[in-house]
């Protein structure tokens, strides 16, 4: 963890767990190391791929959400994808047909959306044409209600032949034991994203190295992400302002880190969230067994609910007051993915019951232009809490 | 008790002075590169004009775009909760703000204290803003200010469908050129802004009685469009253009 | 379309889709057990029902902006904070509800007891259905349908039978009513008649000039969603198939100095039927087909029809769950729309981007790169929505229209 350290010391030091200095950390930078390791890098589409699955058999997995500081520019994707994809498949696909897709062994998707199931055909003709041979897996994730319908042997052959197509590929054996020892590490290392967030819900965290960490993790070994944790939980303080107006955010993605910062200068505390690279992903560990297909089958019904998911809508309502009421939050960011209609269709019902128990809520929006201008976002979080004080102190003219 | 407020939007700077809750003054300059020395330059306007010293304020309250820019003032708030403070000042029953501003429209709830209870702000794109006024008049290749009167004269409202800026641009073309009337189509222009703002103030939860602020609640035709569109009448403010530097100055009575 | 006086067919039209309605309304009102699907849910199976009805949204919504009042609706959705950026048919459908149904052309649809989506063709389906869910407190039935970028596999088939015979099994729960196989299998065979009748309208857009004119297709699709295993699908496309010869003879055609012959991809951009045509006509294009109407009735890889052996209608269903708006890979859309374009003898394609749907479009500029390098034929991209006219613009679109002309009128002179 050479990188993260001298990062740290860079910034000049820490102030209650946040980084002062704010850097990004780059994906490339992060896939370059592993790759001078000697590792084998699979990079996988959001949202929810079978990551222990990989690990265990040699791959170490790179979930491509955010690549928004990787790209400059739109220029690849723009040659194969209309404006109105949403920045994560934009600057997705712009990082994989730039020369930092060399770096991938191989690549991974499942029909997460309606436009991520049609990315892996365009990727890979795109990289015939480059002449650049990675192989591409593919599974499908069942979407059945499970009150109708059972899936459960479905995705286990799903899984099958995904372990079948990587043995085939790298010439190496799937292995129960290791496998096990996998799943054990992400079970740990879940553990430890939800120790980290509770350590952010009572101030001793910020917000901001909780993201920074868990989303640097993403492009990590599990062994190397439990290190990064235990790091980022030593450094847990008491907080300096006790009282902070409680929130949780919810979204896609969280918010830009410097937006991030924003919220919690401005007196903000964010006591959950439910994020999909944040929560929905760490929310659920299903219990560790030997037999991947069981695992996953046990992931994909259980895990904290995402819109994503079209069984778990029921669910993911219900997931979201609780959150709400477990955390006894005076407000609601959302922290919207332009162009990501799943969220978008279940919106004005979660507004209209925040309306209805009178919880405050913001809604912001952030596309594949919000990279450095974020004015008009400041004005809205800070009107924002003004509102939310102001109902405390009552004006009088 | 002497307070400055002081509003650096987009294209114009505005301060108002107060003293024990009356107005003393105000002045509107264009905002230039400079946003500390705009909001100097027009802040000093205005003390002149009421015969204030600097030093006899008690407070100086920036908002707008360049709030956080004014290194002289004692407090910054956002541009949402002037203009609530600001409505309020001017009228106790007021319960909505409807501002139209260059970069962006907010519709603002606020309850019988002046305090905000929800807000809602258009997204990305720029229809539904003074931008798009703008774009409009560019394209008629005329000047903004006559847009009211001229949409007055209208028999009817020039269909302008478009949902994007520069799709309707396009459409005001072929509609010039279709020998369409000038006033029908500013008509047009300004349903369509009706609608958008419309829509946010629907979703906002608009309530009686509204206020509008903002430079373009001078135009007297988005605001006909508004009140067909919510079935309400809107109070223009006599302060349109100032207003948010009015509830920056009234909050320094806080 | 550009004739004044309505064809036979278009006058069938409008008495089936209006008998249609009307019976559904009154079945409902009678105490049916109602049914809303998504467009590819198998509709035969209901049929297989003493008394269960159904209503689609989707053609709905496509009505109601044929009509030219998509925008009311979708702005009545976005006025209780439904984005702009969903698809339009569904801020239509969620609008229209908003106000119990009161300015739709056929009164809504009567309220269901079920809602089944389908995600194939668009996954945002289930997330839509699912706001019916929970605004009327109704079970909510997802058929999960793999997305193909192969031909259909056999364990495909398998998983999508064993849904359909268990949204068998909640209906029979739910109704009380008991299915009855013949009766299905009656209907599965209406419909497999209906697409052959189809195909063989279809096929008269080989002739040159063409009395086949995508804009009229798009509307004889009707039927399709709204009629389902129905005699009258056979019947009806009898009578446009020999209206269609007819005209042949007679010189009563769509565009009767045809001088370019185009291809649409996308859904119809339903607010425009009537304009775009004509002006069209007026530059002398026809738009003599579209893979949105060469769908029906064929599977993933080609546009011809898929010749079902009549055993066993389970089979036959689940094989065409990737028929309808051709929801699967690009390289077995590319194919598909390889053999039409050479059959047709199309000169240019239009490419219509359509903002409200993201599964037919993404993937449209590998295939207009594609298409353009194998045929060395022009193809345009024009920004549309299906049923939200708000995000169109005419200009823009004619004058890419107009350029694809150029190209095709230059490359003859060379």
């Amino acid at each position: 963890m050479d990188f993260v350290k001298a990062e740290l010391s860079a910034d000049g030091g820490l102030d209650n767990g946040k980084v002062i200095l704010m850097k990004e950390k780059s994906v490339e930078n992060q896939i370059e190391k592993l790759k001078k390791s000697g590792e084998k890098v699979i990079g996988c589409f959001p949202l929810y791929p079978p990551v222990e699955l990989f690990a265990s058999m040699g791959l170490v997995p790179a979930v491509l959400w955010n690549l928004k500081k990787d790209v400059e520019n739109l220029s690849l994707s723009d040659l194969h994808l209309q404006s109105y994809a949403c920045s994560i498949a934009r600057e997705m696909l712009e990082f994989i047909l730039s020369d930092k897709g060399d770096m991938f062994d191989a690549l991974f998707a499942y029909n997460a959306c309606d436009t991520l199931r049609n990315l892996p055909e365009i990727v890979v003709s795109a990289n015939k044409k480059a002449k650049r041979d990675i192989p591409l897996f593919n599974i499908h994730i069942p979407q059945v209600n499970r009150q109708f319908s059972d899936p459960s042997q479905y995705i286990e052959n799903e899984i099958d032949s995904l372990i079948k197509k990587i043995e085939a590929h790298f010439d190496t054996a799937f292995s129960e034991d290791t496998f096990t020892e996998t799943a054990t590490a992400y079970s740990l290392m879940r553990n430890l994203i939800q120790e980290a967030e509770i350590l952010v819900s009572k101030g001793k965290l910020s917000f901001l190295s909780f993201c920074e960490t868990v989303l640097s993790g993403y492009t990590a070994s599990a062994k190397e992400q439990i290190d990064n944790l235990h790091k980022l939980i030593s450094k847990a303080s008491d907080p300096v302002i006790k009282r902070k107006k409680k929130i949780i955010i919810s979204g896609i993605m969280p918010p830009p880190l410097p937006v991030i910062e924003k919220i919690e200068d401005s007196g903000f505390l964010i006591a959950s969230n439910d994020i999909a690279s944040l929560k929905r992903t760490y929310g659920y560990s299903p219990a560790v067994t030997d037999n991947p297909g069981k695992y996953y089958a046990d992931l994909y019904e259980n895990s904290f609910p995402c819109t994503t998911l079209l069984y778990q809508g029921d669910k993911r309502i219900k997931a979201f007051f609780d959150l709400i009421y477990l955390s006894e939050v005076d407000g609601v960011i959302f922290a919207g993915e332009k162009f990501c209609e799943y969220e978008y269709f279940e919106f004005p019902y979660l507004e209209k019951e925040l309306k209805k128990r009178g919880i405050p809520y913001l809604n912001l929006e952030f596309g594949t232009d919000d990279r450095e201008n974020f004015e008009s976002h400041f004005t809205r979080i800070e009107a924002f809490a003004e509102m939310i004080s102001m109902h405390a102190v009552k004006t009088n003219f | 008790m002497i307070t400055a407020g002081i509003d650096i939007g987009s294209i114009t700077s505005k301060a108002v002075l107060m003293k024990d809750m009356k107005v003393l003054g105000f002045d509107v300059i264009s905002t230039g590169y400079n946003s500390e020395k705009s909001g100097k330059e027009v802040l000093n306007l205005v003390l002149d004009k009421c015969f204030v010293n600097i030093e006899e304020t008690d407070s100086i309250i920036s908002t707008g775009y360049g709030r956080n820019r004014l290194s002289f003032a004692h407090k910054k708030i956002t541009e949402i909760t002037c203009h609530a403070a600001g409505a309020h000042f001017q009228d106790k029953k007021i319960r909505s703000v409807i501002d139209i501003g260059g970069q962006d429209s907010k519709v603002i709830i606020l309850d019988e204290n002046g305090s905000v209870t929800d807000f809602a702000m258009n997204d990305k794109c720029a229809a539904g803003t003074g931008r798009f006024l703008e774009v409009m008049a560019r394209a008629l290749e005329l000047d903004l200010n006559d847009f009211g009167d001229i949409s007055a004269k209208a028999k009817k409202a020039a269909h302008i469908s478009s949902l994007c800026t520069v799709f309707a641009e396009s459409e005001i073309i072929s509609l010039i050129s279709a020998g369409e009337k000038r006033e029908n189509i500013i008509r047009g222009i300004h349903e369509s802004i009706g609608t958008r703002v419309g829509a946010l103030a629907l979703r906002a939860g608009l309530r009686s009685p509204v206020m509008m602020t903002g430079g373009v609640s001078r135009n007297t035709g988005v605001v006909r469009s508004l009140e067909s569109r919510l079935g309400v009448s809107i109070n223009v403010s006599s302060y349109a253009q100032v207003n948010g530097a009015l509830g920056a100055a009234c909050l320094g009575f806080r | 379309m550009s004739e004044k006086v309505k064809s036979m067919a278009g006058k069938n039209l409008s008495k089936l889709m209006i008998k249609g309605y009307m019976d559904l309304h009154e079945k409902a009102a009678k105490g049916a057990f109602c049914v809303w699907i998504a467009i590819n849910v198998p509709a035969e199976i209901f049929a297989g029902f003493d008394n269960v009805v159904y209503g689609v949204p989707e053609s709905h919504a496509a009505m109601c902006a044929g009509k030219g009042i998509g925008v009311l609706q979708c702005e009545k959705a976005e006025n209780t904070g439904y984005s702009q950026d969903l698809c339009s048919y569904a801020r239509i459908d969620i609008g229209n509800l908003t106000d119990g149904s009161k300015d739709s052309p056929s009164f809504g649809l009567p309220k269901p007891d079920l809602v089944v989506s389908n995600n194939n063709n668009c996954a945002l389906i289930s997330k839509w259905f699912d706001v019916h869910h929970r605004e009327m407190d109704i079970p909510h039935f997802i058929m999960d349908i793999p997305f193909c970028y192969e031909p259909q596999k056999q364990k495909n088939q398998s998983y999508i039978i064993s849904q359909i015979k268990d949204l068998i099994s909640l209906i029979e729960k739910l109704s009380g009513q008991k299915f009855n196989f013949d009766k299905f299998e009656k209907a599965v065979f209406h419909s497999w008649e209906g697409f052959c009748e189809w195909k063989n309208f279809l096929e008269l857009a080989k002739e040159k000039p063409s009395p086949v004119t995508a804009f009229d297709s798009f509307v004889h699709m009707a039927p399709f969603l709204t009629l389902r295993g129905t005699p009258v699908l056979k019947e009806h496309f009898k009578i446009l198939a020999e209206e269609a010869r007819q005209n042949i003879k007679t010189g009563n055609l769509p565009v009767k100095k045809e001088k370019y012959r185009l291809f649409w991809d996308n859904i119809a951009p339903w607010h425009q039927l009537g304009k775009m045509s004509k002006r069209l006509s007026q530059m002398g294009a026809n738009i003599v087909g579209a893979s949105y109407t060469s769908c029906m009735g064929t599977v993933e890889g080609s546009f011809e029809l898929y010749k079902w052996d009549e055993k066993d209608p389970f089979e036959y269903i689940a094989r065409m769950m990737n028929s309808y708006m051709c929801p699967h890979g690009m390289e077995l859309r590319y194919s598909s729309m390889k053999g039409v374009i050479e059959k047709l003898g199309i000169d240019g394609v239009i490419f219509a981007s359509n903002r409200s749907c993201k599964p037919y479009s993404i993937t449209q500029m590998d295939q207009q790169k594609r298409i353009s390098d194998y045929f060395g034929i022009p193809a345009v991209m024009i920004d549309v929505d299906h049923a939200d006219a708000r995000k169109y613009s005419e200009e823009n679109a004619f004058m890419r229209i107009g350029a694809l002309l150029e190209t095709i009128d230059s490359k003859r002179k060379n």
